[in-house]
This record gives structure tokens, C-alpha cells and sequence, in this order.
């Protein structure tokens, strides 16, 4: 299912995950802050036994770090051996996007453009294609 | 088929490594056929894999190496030394292969030609060789090993982590539903089912670790190969002995402690041992010897390599450091020779005169210590300068369970693992002195001075405003061997047993975390890393803190007793207590505490503990309590103040009586009452109970003398009395120590296990024969069940 993409909210607006990247999607209830860590880290979420480091989406574009409203849903991914819970406004569907990607604009803000791998359209609606290691890997924002 | 390729991979791997110490054993003796076979063996079976894998390469390899050896097994070839380099040679070209196809790259092309012609060159009777070098190899045989193959199977290692998560799942669920008992005050019933499903979840937990944990034989096996190697580049010879290979360590450990053994090894045989020549000139023998052993001791593993070389050079250890400007010349006199010794570890130096392509590079033993204190172990020297060097490993059993001491600082929680920890007290403790000094806190506890930080400070939290305790907790930490501070928390809430699995790449950058753990509350916690928040506090750039005399143990001979506690009774008395015995101190709430049963108890996680020292509920809302354990039991001991660590002395006088005050020692002009805690604990706990003393089966009639008589005095002796019907013969699966038959004329079912006495009811049967005792002949009775008792002791 290589064009199932997931649809979700980040500060507002519907972006698409890949879902072969998606190991989950669950609740937080409550996070456990990390002092002195990078800014986009909210906290630390237990998942069962597992401890997953919760990442904030909002702060890559807009700057400022979201609060955890308890419930809040988060997509759990696996990136390099280790779990991350994203941490979203909402989670609204699956979807089957079969049609190629497009290229990101230009005019994009400089948030948006660092998530932002391209473009994806569906009946109408366009949706931001989200890199899920972008956000996790200290490593390659540097890089970038 | 890739399955097949798998599993010849990794069986071919593991026959290597258990390889390369038969193949330095066969060369050293050359005529010995069991290595030969093994040897033989080994080729064979690749040869006869790779037939049918169709790996031709291999095949080539395995079959010349094959050849040349049955010509030696036959005897028409001599295993000279350059036929043997060369099956060694074959033998790392099929590893390295192995290494290429695990990659899942295409096998290269290549020629194996040229390894092929060195084995057949020299079909010639080899010549003696007067420069040939001579080394000898030994590993101590492990026999058991040998004999006892152990069945087993191969399963990936993401299954055993796979399952270790599915079990920590099971014990915080379990812990879910413990506490829902608790508050529902449900059935003994279900209470009972549910301690058999907590033992089962204990045991499973245990087994999986264990599924973790490897013998250190994995490193030791190809270390015989590597000396060889080194010594025969480095013209040396080099006697290698192995103990301790069925040590026990966690598999990540044994990752991590690879590089820096192999490290410490290369060093010894390249600056220890000297050449040959050398060794002679200096009355040793001219092979010298390295030995390696690892044992457990409690929850650390220690790894001892000593090598008889030479030793470090001090002075010329020093004049480096001097020449490197690591340290300066007034910064060296003013040095301890232990400080001096250290230097080692210093970056960018080293004591070996030319730059070898083995060490001497200058990076080396600081990497190695690094190494080892990032895994919570520690690095010793011991210097015998011209007789050799000792290298003293210490690392934790496992990385993954860490005893660790819970801490809260910001009101958040953290964990410290307690290896680093060394002392806990309270900034109200007139002990300590906070001082500000240039800018930067210290603090001065019983004269020593160390930096002082809070841990607030360092993380970057808010100090909570309305702390739940009046006093801060100081805790001094030893973050490195020669880095030491005090941390200022908020409160010491625990010590417990928590599993850390790293965390995130992002929030391990930092350094100030070592991993992260989930406690029973569901709650994920923090693990700090004592050097890393040392690091963040710049303390690594202050000089070494110089160890004051004062505090080193060859400073204060009479001073070996350990440590101990000095405290205050609730009666005004000061007394000392083993401070080893002394788990924490807690100021416990007396709400939690009731009288029941004659006796002040403490309800502390849902158990209920026995006070020693109160005799009434106190009047005040809260009680100073000591925690005592012996390793595996609870007490609390009721005082009402800590007042200081002292060092024992050696001498301590015993108390004429047993009892509560095990002795009197002289601290300074006073004499202080010692309090025993062997005798605590053995008073709390009693004899041992029923169900564990041996049974002792009492035949004969069920008649009132055997049973209100015979069955206390049998009791008393430390047995459980147990009534067999003689008649029925059966001992319904007991198996006890000690059986007596009552009565001349009660039949003795046969079958007996242990001893058998018969109680004889006249005076003169009994001393028939040893078995047989007079009913009254207590002295004689008693003195059997009790060596009967201390043999089951033994």
C-alpha cells in the first residue's frame, strides 16, 4: 500500500504522512518535559512499557511550542530504531493518493518548506507530503 | 536457500572465533592431533557447505587448506611455521568473506591464488629456523564446556528485545492491577491468584534477562590470536592465560568493553613486556606473561590484565606531561605518586619512545577510560615498576537494570545511577558549609571542598517555590575517578532497581542524560548522567581536586574498621551503627505508623515493617527512621538524629552479652556503643520458620508421649516434627532429614532416606547397636538431631 498516505492537522492546516512510515496513532495524556533539550522536544510519553520522545510539529512552523492538551492525538514513528510520537493538532483519515507527487512552490515560508518534502492532490484538495525524519534527526537540521 | 546461507554464515562465524585459539595451540604444538582435528574440521565442513551452497570460492580456499593439512595428519608434511601463516591465512580470508556476504554485498572477485601457492610452497622439508619466534599460548582448558553441549537454538536478537518489552509490559500492567487490589479490598482468594501471577511475571522477567546475558569467553577466545600476532610483529614472547571465561555479562556490555580491553592488551605486550634480550639482561624469563581473568563481584564485573613487563615509568611519565604542557612543573611536585601514576590517562600522552603502528599514537588510555566511565565502570592502576602493571576493570553487570536513586529537583523527577553516588545529606547537616567563592558556589563538607551546584541550575528549571521539605538534600556525586561534586536537589525520594533504555538521539545529544526509564508509576523519568552534568557545569575544566591526606585509606592505619553511622537515640544516647547496614534515612509521618501486636509498625508501600526503638507511637508528626537492610530484609531503626560518618576503628570491643549493643569502639576521646545489626535482624526474624526447617518423621504410635514429648523436644532441636502412620508405610512424598521410630516393636518401613534412630523403650536394648537410643537418654537424643542439623546446614 505504497499510496496510502495519512491525513492530519499541524497548526491548522491538513498535511499527508506516508503510512508505511506510521507505526501508530495514539492519545497522550500527559508528557514528562525533557529540561534543556531542543525546543521542538514537548516531553517524554509513556506507551505501554516503551518511552517515546513526544515531538512538537507546531513548533517547526510556527516558532512557538504547542501545549499538550491531554488527548491530544500524536502518530507514532519509527525512525532509526527508535520511536517518536508526533505530536498533532488532529488525525482526520486515510487516504489512497495513487496520482505523483509535486513540486514544493517557492514562495512557501521558511517553516512549512523544512517539513515539506512536495505536494499531493486528491479530488480537489492539495495536502503538504510531511518527512517525518526531518523532525526527529538533530543531525540532518543542521544539515539543511 | 537464503536461509540455508544464513545459517552457514553464522555457524561458520561462530566456529571461527571458537578457532582461533586451537590454531596458536596447534602451532605451538604442532604434533598435537586433537587441534589438528578440530582444525580439520572445521575446513571440512566449509568445504562440504559450500559444495552445496555453491560457493566455489570458498570452496577453493577450504579445499587446499584441507589438502595440506591431511597431508599433515597423514604425516608426509611437518607443520612448520610458514605452513601454518599460511592455513591461518586461509582461514582469515574465509572470515573476511563471511564478513561480505553478511553485508548481503555479491562476493568479489578476487584471486586465491597466491594464498593457495603459499601453502604448497614449501613442500620441501622445512629447514630449522634460528630466527623463528617462539611463542607460547595457553588457555585454560574449560572441560565442562567441552563435554556438556548445551542444546539451543538461534533466534534473532529483536525477538529477545521484542520479548523483553512484552514482559516489562506484563509487570507495569501487573502493577496496575495491584494497585486496583489495594483499593478494592478484594478476596484472599483472588489476592492469593494474584501473587501466583506476580511470581510467574517475576520469573519470566529474570529468564528473558537472562536470555541477554553472554559469557565473556566471547572476548576472550580471540585474544590468544591477537597476542600472537602482536608479539611474534613486535619479536616478543608473550605467555597469555585466560581465567574467569564463563563470567556472565549483559551482550551490550560486552560490546562496549571489546575496544578498551583490546586496547590495554596491545599496550601491554608493545610498552610492558620488553624483547627477549631485554628480559634476560634483567633476570626474567624471556617469555613473558600476561594474564586476563574476570569474576563477578556483587553487581559489577571485574577484569583483571596483568601483564610482568616493566611497568609504567613515573619519571619519564612526568618529564612527557612536562614536554606535552599538560601539566606544569609546580602542578607535578605538587603531586601524589597514585596522581602522578594518572597521568596515563591524560590526553595526548604516552610513555612509548617511538611511535609503533600498534600504540604510542597518544590517544589511547584516555579513550579507554572514557570508554569505560561512560558505561558506569571504573579504570586501576597498579604499578610495580620493572615487575609489570596491573590494569583493573570494573563495569556494571548490565546496562539495561541500573540501581539508580530517584531525586526531584524543579518538581520533576530524575534518576542518578548509584555507582556515581557517594554520600547523602542534608544542607541543614552543621557538617556542611556553603560558601560563595569567586562567583561559583563551594562546598565544604567535614573539611573537603568540592564544587557546589544545584541541579535546578543546571537544567535550566525554575526552583520550586513551595519545596515539600524544609531542607535541601546535597548530594556529592563522583562523576569520574578524579571529578568529584556536590549536587543540590530538592529531595531524595528512592533508591530503585530501574530498566534505562537509551532515549532519543535528540535528547542523548546533550549529554546530560543517560537514558531514559519507566518506573512503576507509569511515569517516564529521566536518567541524569553525573559527568555529563559535570560537563555542563565546566567543572571539568578546575583542576584535579588534590585527594587530602586525611582521606586516603594508608593515612589512617587504625582506621580500617569501615564506615559507620553516628546517631542520637530517641533516648539521648549516641551510638554507631555499620553505615554498609544503612539503606536511607527517612523522616518518616506518623500517620503511617500504628501499634499493633505490641509493636510500632510502618506502613511502607503496602508492607508493614517492625520499628525497633519505639516502644509508643511518637508524639511528634513525623519520626527519623533508619532503613537497615542486610541485602534482602527490611528493618527500621527509630533515632532521633544523624549526626555524622565516622571510620571505625579496627579494634572493637564486644559486649560482654548479646544483645542490641554488639560492642564498644573509642571515636576521638569517646566510647560508643555499637549497635549489632546481626542481632537485629536475627531477633526480628527468628528462628527460621516451619515450612523451611528439615523434616524429622516420627514412626511409631500416635500416642500422647510422642506427640506432647517427643514432637517439642524434636522442635526445639530445630526439626518440624512430622507423624508418619508406621502402618501404611507411606511418607506421602516427605523427605526428611532425620526419622525416629518410636517403640521396639514398630515396624521400620525400608526406603528410608537420611538417618534413622529407634527410641528404645528400655534401658538395655538401646547401645545394641549406635542406631538404637534409650527414650530418656536426652543428652544422647539431642546430640544426634543436632549434628543431624548442622549437616543439613552444610
Amino acid at each position: 500500500m505504497k499510496d496510502l498516505y495519512l491525513i492530519a492537522v499541524i497548526a491548522g492546516e491538513t498535511v499527508a504522512i506516508p503510512s508505511e512510515r506510521i507505526d501508530s496513532v495514539v492519545k497522550v495524556r500527559e508528557s514528562v518535559p525533557v529540561p534543556s533539550s531542543a525546543p521542538f522536544i514537548t516531553g517524554l510519553f509513556a506507551l505501554r512499557s516503551r518511552v517515546l520522545t513526544l515531538i512538537d510539529c507546531q513548533y517547526f512552523v510556527t516558532g512557538e511550542p504547542a501545549d499538550l492538551i491531554a488527548g491530544q492525538p500524536a502518530i507514532v514513528v519509527d525512525i532509526g530504531g527508535c520511536c517518536y510520537g508526533l505530536l498533532v493538532d488532529d488525525v482526520l483519515d486515510v487516504l489512497p493518493i495513487p496520482t505523483d507527487t509535486l513540486p514544493l512552490p517557492s514562495q512557501l515560508p521558511a517553516g512549512w518548506s523544512e517539513i515539506g518534502r512536495a505536494l499531493l492532490e486528491l479530488g480537489g484538495e492539495t495536502y503538504l507530503l510531511i518527512d517525518p525524519d526531518y523532525m526527529v534527526n538533530p543531525a540532518m537540521r543542521r544539515a539543511a | 536457500m537464503d536461509d540455508l546461507i544464513q545459517e552457514f554464515i553464522a555457524e561458520t562465524r561462530e566456529t571461527l572465533d571458537a578457532l582461533a585459539s586451537e590454531l596458536v595451540l596447534w602451532e605451538q604444538n604442532p604434533r598435537d592431533s586433537a587441534r589438528l582435528d578440530a582444525i580439520f574440521r572445521f575446513v571440512h565442513t566449509v568445504k562440504g557447505s559450500c559444495g552445496f551452497l555453491n560457493l566455489p570460492r570458498f570452496e577453493r580456499l577450504s579445499h587446499a587448506a584441507e589438502d595440506v593439512l591431511a597431508q599433515v595428519r597423514d604425516g608426509k608434511r611437518e607443520a612448520s611455521g610458514p605452513l601454518v601463516d599460511a592455513v591461518l591465512a586461509i582461514i582469515d580470508r574465509i572470515g573476511e568473506l563471511i564478513v561480505v556476504m553478511e553485508t548481503g554485498d555479491a562476493l568479489p572477485d578476487g584471486a586465491d591464488a597466491d594464498l593457495i601457492a603459499a601453502l604448497n610452497r614449501n613442500i620441501a622439508p622445512p629447514t630449522a629456523d634460528p630466527d623463528e619466534e617462539e611463542i607460547t599460548v595457553r588457555d585454560e582448558p574449560d572441560p565442562v564446556r567441552r563435554q556438556n553441549v548445551v542444546r539451543s537454538i538461534r533466534v534473532p536478537l529483536e525477538l529477545i528485545d521484542h520479548l523483553m518489552n512484552g514482559v516489562s509490559d506484563m509487570v507495569l500492567a501487573r502493577n496496575e492491577v495491584a494497585r486496583c487490589l489495594r483499593d478494592e479490598h478484594s478476596g484472599a482468594s483472588l489476592e492469593n491468584a494474584f501473587e501466583r501471577l506476580s511470581a510467574c511475571i517475576a520469573d519470566m522477567r529474570d529468564a528473558i534477562g537472562q536470555t541477554r546475558m553472554q559469557r565473556i569467553e566471547r572476548i576472550f577466545s580471540p585474544l590468544p590470536r591477537l597476542v600472537r600476532d602482536l608479539s611474534t610483529e613486535l619479536g616478543k614472547q608473550v605467555d597469555l592465560r585466560t581465567s574467569g571465561n564463563n563470567v556472565e555479562l549483559d551482550r551490550e556490555m560486552i560490546e562496549m568493553i571489546r575496544d578498551p580491553l583490546t586496547h590495554i592488551i596491545r599496550n601491554a605486550i608493545d610498552h610492558g613486556i620488553e624483547t627477549p634480550a631485554r628480559r634476560r639482561v634483567v633476570g626474567k624469563p624471556e617469555t613473558g606473561r600476561l594474564s586476563i581473568s574476570a569474576r563477578q563481584s556483587g553487581n559489577q564485573i571485574l577484569i583483571e590484565i596483568a601483564d610482568d613487563g616493566r611497568g609504567i615509568d613515573i619519571e619519564k611519565l612526568t618529564a612527557r606531561a612536562l614536554a606535552a604542557k599538560v601539566r606544569s612543573s609546580s602542578e607535578i611536585n605538587g603531586m601524589s605518586e597514585r596522581a602522578r601514576l594518572e597521568l596515563i590517562f591524560a590526553p595526548g600522552l604516552s610513555t612509548a619512545d617511538n611511535v609503533t603502528a600498534i600504540s604510542g599514537r597518544g590517544v589511547g588510555m584516555d579513550v579507554v577510560r572514557s570508554n569505560i566511565e561512560r558505561i558506569g565502570g571504573s579504570i586501576d592502576l597498579e604499578n610495580y615498576p620493572g615487575r609489570g602493571l596491573r590494569v583493573i576493570l570494573r563495569v556494571p553487570l548490565t546496562l539495561t537494570i541500573i540501581p539508580c536513586l530517584t531525586v526531584r529537583a524543579g518538581g520533576q523527577e530524575f534518576a542518578m545511577p548509584r555507582s556515581a553516588i557517594r554520600e547523602i545529606l542534608f544542607d541543614s547537616n552543621s557538617q556542611v558549609r556553603i560558601q560563595q567563592v569567586g562567583g561559583s558556589d563551594l562546598a565544604y563538607i567535614r573539611g573537603e571542598c568540592l564544587p557546589y551546584v544545584a541541579l535546578e541550575t543546571l537544567l535550566g528549571l525554575d526552583m520550586d517555590a513551595e519545596p515539600q521539605t524544609r531542607y535541601r538534600t546535597i548530594v556529592t556525586v563522583n562523576a569520574a575517578s578524579d571529578l568529584r561534586y556536590a549536587l543540590s536537589v530538592e529531595a531524595v525520594i528512592d533508591h530503585e532497581e530501574l530498566v534505562v533504555r537509551p532515549g532519543a538521539p535528540v535528547i542523548m545529544a546533550d549529554g546530560l542524560y543517560a537514558g531514559t526509564t519507566l518506573p512503576d508509576n507509569g511515569r517516564p523519568m529521566l536518567l541524569l548522567d553525573p559527568l555529563g552534568l559535570a560537563h555542563r557545569a565546566r567543572l571539568n575544566e578546575m583542576p584535579r581536586p588534590e585527594r587530602s591526606p586525611a582521606e586516603t585509606d594508608e593515612a589512617s592505619p587504625e582506621s580500617d574498621g569501615g564506615s559507620a553511622l553516628l546517631f542520637r537515640e530517641l533516648s539521648g544516647q549516641l551510638r554507631l551503627i555499620a553505615l554498609a547496614a544503612v539503606e536511607r534515612v527517612e523522616d518518616a509521618d506518623t500517620a503511617r505508623m500504628a501499634m499493633v501486636a505490641g509493636n510500632v509498625r510502618l506502613n511502607i508501600d503496602g508492607e508493614s515493617r517492625p520499628v525497633i526503638g519505639l516502644s509508643a507511637l511518637p508524639e511528634e508528626d513525623c519520626a527519623k527512621l533508619l532503613h537497615l537492610t542486610d541485602g534482602r530484609l527490611q528493618a527500621l531503626y527509630a533515632v532521633d538524629d544523624v549526626i555524622d560518618i565516622v571510620r571505625l576503628p579496627s579494634r572493637i570491643d564486644p559486649a560482654s552479652q548479646p544483645g542490641l549493643v554488639g560492642g564498644i569502639a573509642l571515636i576521638g576521646d569517646l566510647q560508643l556503643e555499637v549497635v549489632d545489626v546481626h542481632w537485629i535482624f536475627s531477633m526480628l526474624l527468628g528462628a527460621p520458620p516451619e515450612s523451611v526447617r528439615p523434616a524429622c518423621g516420627l514412626i511409631g504410635g500416635d500416642d500422647p508421649w510422642t506427640r506432647h514429648i517427643l514432637a517439642p523436644l524434636v522442635a526445639a532441636a530445630g526439626y518440624r516434627p512430622v507423624m508418619v502412620d508406621g502402618e501404611a508405610g507411606g511418607l506421602d512424598g516427605l523427605d526428611p532429614a532425620i526419622t525416629i521410630i518410636v517403640g521396639d516393636s514398630a515396624a521400620s518401613p525400608g526406603q528410608l532416606r537420611g538417618q534413622v534412630i529407634r527410641l528404645s523403650d528400655t534401658m538395655n536394648a538401646a547401645g545394641a547397636d549406635p542406631d538404637t537410643i534409650y527414650r530418656y537418654d536426652r543428652a544422647t537424643l539431642l546430640g544426634r538431631l543436632i549434628a543431624g542439623q548442622q549437616r543439613q546446614s552444610a
